[in-house]
């Protein structure tokens, strides 16, 4: 009698087989030097009671309400506002930080300003930063790049997989086939099927008069299936139940549990991590960017932790930015507005160009120039722009030279080398 | 006016006429063939003429360039049987991925690609043997490649004679220096003016979607052909409006709204001087330029649009069924479905019910996101809606209890307004202007509504309603108060008289999902206003120089400073709009104004602006839109939807709003950056889209008809590409996306499953009714949004989602198997070929009813079937039954057997005797073989009596036995017995029986109804499915259960509902204390098991092929 191993031999599949060329599974882990995070604080976030801290200045308008009775702080070379949880912040991670001030946003609008901040110009077309590292060093890594929401354009450089931050009942459902009374369908049966759909989408894919858009849904599902098997894997890291021991709200703190356990399972190149907290306070700035702002430490501060203790800290490669900033005065419901000069914190353990501010605002909160060659401050320089911001990470992460990144030059005139 | 957009160098249409063979000017010149096309014909029918394109040029036809004066000609030669017939000619020329066709007056208009459309350039032409027609005379403006196709047709005949092959023409770039006063102006305008003026200035405003939007003059942001398309664009200008206007406007005069400009004495006005004097000195040939974005532009121009082969009509009523109904076609409308006009019909008729509604509810927040909302998005804290207000604080201000039965009904009404408006065939204009709103049973009772419901309405139903229930302030007064809340109010004056709905604009969710605050002052809802229903994004409007002087000007720059007003002019009016809506309710209190406290009573001792009885802020615009004043002022929304939608972009807005709900993708972003590599091909795209964006508003523009515009956007080559001609545009057509397929959301997928196989996957229900999808909780892990941190749907497949649709699969297809064969055949939505006992090894079963009136009255049951190798016969006794008193069966059904034979096809028989050793009974020792003498086997209970061979021939076997009963009289009913032949062969892969066909067949009908693929029986798609078959039935072999125990019934949340009687279901069921979850019981729950029995292995074979179907490209994509 025939086994039914004989019967999945005798399918007629064209060409089953499980070396594939598309992706090259979680081999590339140890390729990867670096797994880069962003942090995105949409809203727009108030610098000046964070990382770009701002006194209030006789005659002038207020500027902070915290510098009626607070100076200015600092640990290492980092100065930062005694405000809400940042002095736990700063000082448990100012060496990692490298801080750039009074980057010129260009914009006043919030989707204009993600546009910028994380991809480097305004007028869109770019893919973020993120996705770039992913397209160029993760490629073919199932969850290459993972983003919890935020702005996390493409451009079709790689797909990202979008998550939403309770991760609960994930690991249930990314068991596929298993049940407490064993598996649904037979293990090898089950494995067959997954086969015959790879075979399948091949075959759908070697149509002669396939059209652009069918093309694109096939590849996604071919690709789409060869990773299956490691998320699975990944999924066995995942809490049981519940979320993990996160509270209800801790939703940052969440996603960077997931990225985590994803760079250590070799799935994942880059995340976009999405605060999920109001910064944008056009009434009660204090009161909403000091709950904006420790949701923004406290899962930073996660996230190095979690990194620690996975191994993988000396690797991670954190931006953390906003849309833009918040004017440099309060309106008449204690609010702020909308300010083009904003700020990046971009962190890294044990590098050499951390623990440093480079560029800065004025007591005014406008943006000051920057010599690009020595990058301190200089009348003839010029203000740092997201681009210069973007140009450098490119360079740095590796990513200037793809063939994949060069279609989306940024035609930065200047170049700064931030992380000299 | 014509889509081309001649340089109006000179009146065109003076110096084309149909000329015959007089090319004297050109005489000098080079004649030279650039093509001989032998013709075809539309109707397949012989064709014998010949079209020969020629150039006539000083130069040859490879040296064109854009400064080349050239003519273009065709010469035809009709076969003979056409000659002296009257004829129309026809010329169509691809440029710029479009269609012109030539117009007798020798301009070129925009053509859609439908032959209905089609206008002959010359008329009533007695054909001879050969005539020679001009084509084109001049230069072409732009380089590329230009295809000419040419056709006539004989009067009195439909054939048309055509060149299935395009003549080509390329015309590069050229390198010379202008040499004539046009290309003087032309370069006055390069040099001097696109940058510095038009450029830095005018196009911020005079764009698409820009202030100046309305004016004759349009420029293009920098793009490829930006310079040379705004020149057109001024030059044009200039022939239509003169000179003298053009110079007067840019000072500021002639009522200018943009204001002076440029000064007279500037440098800019001095160009454009230049520029007018050298266009009105121009000589007098004509420049052709075929512009990609001109007006009349069609959903079919593009060339990669066109060169693709539609799905068939069947495939697009599938996909629309599912899409809009979450359903399959019915045969009817299947069968109903024979041309474009009956397909039409059908789809409008797929725009009603409930299906419908969530489809467009689905759409609408797509859009507007107001699911994103956490709270009930209505104020509670006051009293103005003073019956909702009582309620809480009766309910000890415990606001949970309303929060989700009010919020999330607040949340659906604006879908629920826009469906309420397409379902009814209601102008498309009311989704604005309504002066209702939609509100469930609930909503309608604590608003106060005047919608009549009837008693047993449920909250899932939604009427037109307005709001009879809003109290001002002053109307009420509290009479109980409360330390924890607002208190307890009662009604001391009438409400307002009338409140002002105002379709989407006044939907509580819209208002509070953009919220205004003090400095925000409504520019967001005026933003996302422009944005959804204008097709304006104000923030790519125009570009934001915030240098520091901007940001330091504190003259009320928004205003005052050009770099400001350039949005705030068209947003802040807008904002002025929104005046009687503050953060929460009407006006705030239903009397007073929405104005800012501190810009009343500035806390700095300044004077405020502020004068009694204001509205809107003094230091903003007036309310209005595009400069029209907005003097109403408390239905100031009522005003502005009402100009709103009398805007031709209104149409084009809400084209664009449904594109991705029908066509599972995003609108192309206009590429803004030339440097781009990618940006030609975007610009292609974006152009093509924009182009099918403004046809489809036109359509709903015809009569505001919205079911008119998507029945077209269903039948557009957009929604049903299926493959490409060929590879010439595979880049764009890759670009734009285009293609048949949509991976499917979570919420369409959920409606397909739960249509097709019944399945509900992972639902709950909770005791109030509600029914809770997993897509609304785990709907961004499938690709899904969730209103507020994703807000943008996946449409290609990631290795997370398959990870999650491989469980999917899995359990929906166990749970569909669960389902099915627990239905009688009749009744089944997929599987009607098969029963459970239908497996390749059995041959052959037959029922029978035992007619004999006693023990001795023998009778003989036969069955005939087709056996080889390892057989099993086997007989049955089926509907046992006894009457027990609790010792003995006061009556009972007996069956007996006195022998069995087979008998092969080529004669040979053997009798069995009851006695014979190879003989077993199932279940075990259920029999009594020692009836008299030993001779008769006796069942008083169901059993089965098994033999099983080895056999040695393959053949038809008859199997019969020598049967009687003794009944039960009371009871009545007689014996029922089942005999079969089932084969056990050595390979199952060889079996070829009636059920392997029934098997195969079935499979067929999977695909079908599963995929909407129709194979024969023997196609290898079928072969597949059918493999998976025979694996899953040898491991049943190997390891038997007749219970799927592995399949959690479970965890389809409907299947209890759907199969047992709302008596049985309150059994199983109790609502708890709390009153918000099940108290089970599960001694009753426990026959819910049954589910998963499975005596033949039918259910967990079939789970097998059913998850591969349901996790196949096709069943996730449609």
């Amino acid at each position: 009698m025939k086994t039914r191993r004989d019967f999945l031999k005798a399918l007629p599949l064209a060409a089953i087989s499980l070396g594939h060329p598309i992706l090259s599974s979680a081999n590339s882990f140890s390729l990867l030097e670096k797994f880069v995070v962003t942090i995105q604080a949409e809203g727009g976030w108030d610098v000046t009671c964070f990382c770009d801290p701002k006194e209030n200045q006789k005659g002038e308008e207020e500027i902070t309400r915290w510098s009626r009775n607070k100076t200015t702080q600092q640990f290492g070379n980092i100065k930062y506002a005694p405000f809400a949880k940042n002095e736990h912040f700063f000082k448990k991670h100012a060496e990692k930080m490298l801080i750039i001030n009074g980057v010129d946003c260009q914009t006043n609008a919030h989707l204009t300003g993600q546009i910028v901040s994380w991809s480097g110009r305004t007028s869109g077309g770019l893919p973020s930063i993120t996705a770039l590292n992913s397209a160029v060093n993760g490629p073919g890594l199932p969850l290459s790049y993972i983003s919890f929401g935020g702005f996390s354009r493409t451009e079709r450089v790689t797909r990202a997989t979008m998550l939403s931050p309770q991760i609960n009942e994930l690991k249930q459902l990314l068991a596929s086939n298993v049940t407490g009374q064993g598996p649904i369908v037979n293990a090898d049966i089950w494995g067959l099927i997954r086969e015959i759909n790879i075979s399948d989408a091949r075959d759908y894919l070697a149509q002669e008069k396939l059209i652009g858009g069918n093309v694109r849904l096939g590849r996604a599902y071919l690709e789409s299936l060869l990773g299956t098997d490691e998320i699975r894997e990944l999924a066995d890291k995942l809490p049981d139940e519940g979320n993990g021991g996160f509270s209800q709200d801790e939703l940052l703190k969440q996603q960077a549990f997931f990225a985590v356990k994803a760079f250590q399972s070799g799935l994942s190149a880059s995340a976009d991590l999405n605060v999920m907290s109001n910064f944008d306070s056009h009434d009660n700035n204090d009161t909403e960017q000091a709950d904006s702002l420790s949701v923004l430490t406290e899962g930073i501060d996660y996230l190095w932790d979690a990194a620690e203790e996975a191994g993988i800290a000396d690797r991670l490669f954190v931006v953390v930015g906003s849309d833009f900033s918040r004017t440099p005065f309060y309106n008449s419901a204690e609010g702020k507005d909308h300010w083009p000069y904003g700020s990046y914190m971009i962190m890294e353990k044990g590098a050499n160009f951390t623990n440093r501010v480079i560029g800065g605002t004025d007591e005014r909160q406008f943006g000051l120039k920057v010599d690009p060659s020595t990058l301190e401050l200089s009348n003839s320089g010029s203000r740092i722009l997201p681009s210069h911001v973007h140009s450098a990470m490119r360079s740095y992460l590796g990513l200037d030279s793809s063939e994949l990144v060069i279609p989306f030059a940024l035609n930065d005139t200047e170049k700064f080398n931030f992380f000299s | 006016m014509f889509g081309i957009r001649m340089l109006q160098i000179l009146k065109i249409a003076t110096i084309f006429a149909i000329l015959v063979a007089s090319l004297s000017t050109h005489s000098l010149e080079i004649i030279s063939p650039i093509a001989t096309i032998k013709s075809a014909s539309s109707d397949d029918s012989p064709s014998a003429s010949i079209f020969e394109l020629n150039v006539q040029s000083s130069v040859a036809p490879t040296g064109l360039t854009t400064t080349t004066d050239f003519l273009v000609s065709l010469t035809l030669r009709p076969q003979a049987a056409d000659l002296t017939k009257n004829a129309s000619v026809y010329i169509i020329i691809v440029a710029n991925n479009q269609f012109f066709k030539l117009e007798p007056d020798g301009s070129y208009a925009p053509w859609s690609g439908a032959l209905e459309t089609l206008t002959p350039f010359a008329s009533d032409q007695m054909l001879a043997s050969s005539q020679t027609l001009v084509l084109l005379d001049g230069t072409m403006a732009e380089a590329g490649d230009y295809l000419y196709f040419a056709a006539y047709s004989v009067e009195g005949e439909s054939a048309l004679h055509y060149t299935s092959e395009p003549a080509q023409i390329s015309v590069k770039s050229s390198t010379e220096l202008p040499n004539n006063i046009a290309s003087q102006a032309a370069n006055t305008f390069e040099t001097e003016i696109e940058t510095a003026v038009v450029q830095a200035r005018c196009v911020a405003c005079h764009v698409e979607g820009g202030l100046a939007r309305n004016s004759a003059l349009q420029f293009q942001r920098t793009n490829t052909s930006s310079a040379l398309n705004n020149f057109g664009a001024l030059s044009a200008y200039v022939d239509e409006k003169g000179s003298d206007l053009l110079l007067a406007k840019i000072a500021g005069g002639q009522g200018h709204v943009g204001g002076e400009q440029l000064p007279k004495d500037s440098e800019g006005y001095a160009s454009i001087q230049k520029m007018v004097t050298e266009l009105l000195m121009t000589s007098e040939t004509a420049s052709y330029v075929f512009s990609a974005s001109d007006d009349g532009a069609s959903a079919r121009q593009a060339s990669f649009l066109t060169e693709v082969i539609l799905e068939p009509r069947q495939a697009t009523l599938r996909r629309a069924a599912l899409l809009l109904q979450g359903r399959l076609p019915t045969d009817a409308e299947t069968n109903s479905t024979v041309s474009d006009e009956t397909l039409r019909a059908i789809l409008r008729g797929l725009m009603e019910g409930p299906a419908f509604s969530e489809f467009v509810v689905t759409g609408v927040n797509d859009r507007l996101l107001t699911e994103a909302l956490d709270n009930i998005p209505i104020t509670t804290g006051f009293p103005n809606f003073v019956k909702l207000r009582n309620y809480i604080f009766d309910n000890d201000n415990n606001t949970s209890i309303i929060n989700n039965p009010l919020g999330n009904p607040l949340k659906r009404a604006s879908g629920e307004l826009v469906a309420h408006v397409i379902k009814n065939d209601r102008p498309y204009s009311e989704i604005l202007t309504a002066d209702y709103m939609m509100m469930n049973p609930l909503l309608n009772e604590f608003l106060e509504g005047d919608a009549i419901f009837a008693e047993d309405d449920n909250n899932a139903i939604f009427k037109p309603s307005r709001i009879e229930g809003f109290y001002p302030n002053s109307s009420t007064e509290v009479v109980e108060e409360d330390p924890n809340g607002p208190g307890k109010y009662r009604i001391i004056g009438p409400p307002l008289d009338f409140y002002p709905h105002t379709g989407l604009l006044t939907d509580f969710a819209f208002l509070v999902r953009y919220p205004t605050t003090a400095t925000n002052r409504n520019r967001a809802r005026a933003r996302w206003t422009f944005y959804h229903f204008l097709g304006i994004d104000i923030e790519k409007s125009s570009l934001r120089p915030l240098d520091e002087a901007s940001l330091t000007d504190v003259n009320n720059p928004t205003m005052n400073n050009p770099n400001c007003t350039v949005c705030h002019a068209l947003l802040d009016p807008v904002a002025g709009a929104f005046q009687n809506w503050g953060e929460g309710n009407f006006k705030g209190d239903g009397e007073h104004d929405t104005l800012d406290n501190f810009y009343k009573n500035p806390t700095d001792g300044s004077q405020s602006l502020y004068q009694n009885g204001d509205l809107w802020y003094r230091d903003m615009r007036s309310p209005g839109l595009f400069g029209t004043e907005i003097t109403e002022n408390y239905s100031t929304l009522a005003s502005l939807a009402a100009l709103i939608v009398k805007e031709e972009s209104f149409l084009e807005a809400s084209a664009k709003f449904w594109w991705p709900a029908i066509f599972g993708r995003e609108v192309i972003e206009r590429p803004n950056d030339e440097s781009d590599q990618s940006y030609a091909g975007k610009y292609r795209v974006y152009s093509a889209q924009q182009a099918a964006i403004k046809a489809f508003g036109q359509k709903l523009g015809s009569n505001m008809n919205a079911k008119d515009m998507l029945v077209e956007m269903i039948m557009s080559t957009w929604f049903g590409a299926s493959e490409a001609l060929n590879s010439a545009y595979s880049d764009d057509q890759m670009t734009a996306n285009l293609g048949n397929k949509q991976l499917l959301t979570p919420e369409q997928l959920a409606r397909k499953t739960r249509s097709v196989t019944g399945v509900a996957w992972r639902v709950t229900t909770h005791p109030n009714g509600v029914i809770t999808w997993p897509h609304d909780q785990l709907g961004v892990l499938l690709g899904g949004i969730d209103s507020d941190a994703v807000t943008s749907r996946v449409t290609e497949l990631t290795p997370m989602i398959s990870t999650v649709l491989q469980t999917y699969s899995t359990e929906t297809a166990c749970l569909t198997t669960l389902r099915e064969f627990s239905l009688p055949i009749g009744e089944r939505k997929l599987f009607s070929y098969v029963e459970d006992s239908t497996t390749p090894l059995m041959t052959k079963t037959q029922n029978f009813e035992v007619e004999s009136e006693n023990r001795d009255d023998w009778e003989v049951r036969s069955i005939r079937g087709f056996a080889q190798d390892k057989t099993r016969f086997s007989l049955s006794f089926t509907n046992s039954y006894c009457d027990h008193d609790g010792q003995k069966c006061l009556e009972n059904r007996q069956l007996f057997i006195q022998s069995l034979a087979l008998k092969t096809s080529s004669g040979l028989s053997e009798k069995i005797q009851t006695n014979d050793p190879r003989l077993t009974f199932h279940p075990y020792n259920c029999s009594n073989v020692n009836g008299r003498g030993n001779s008769q086997i006796h069942f008083w209970g169901n059993c089965s009596v098994i033999l099983d061979l080895d056999l040695l021939d393959d053949g038809f076997y008859e199997f019969s036995a020598e049967v009687s009963s003794i009944e039960a009289p009371l009871k009545g009913g007689r014996v029922e017995i089942e005999m079969s032949i089932e084969g056990y062969p050595e390979n199952l892969s060889s079996i070829k029986n009636e059920n392997v066909t029934l098997i195969k067949n079935q499979i067929v009908e999977l695909y079908k109804k599963m995929h909407g693929r129709t194979f024969s029986n023997s196609d290898t798609k079928v072969e597949v499915a059918y493999n998976i078959y025979l694996a899953a039935l040898q491991s049943y072999l190997e390891s038997p259960s007749s219970n799927f125990s592995q399949c959690d019934n479970w965890k389809d949340g409907l299947m209890l509902s759907d199969f047992w009687s709302d008596e049985e279901l309150s059994e199983a069921r109790t609502l708890n204390e709390q009153g918000n979850g099940w108290d089970i019981n599960w001694d009753k729950i426990g026959k819910f098991n049954t589910f998963q029995e499975d005596q033949y292995g039918a259910k967990r074979i079939w789970t097998a092929v059913m998850t591969y179907m349901i996790s196949s490209f096709d069943y996730l994509h449609e």
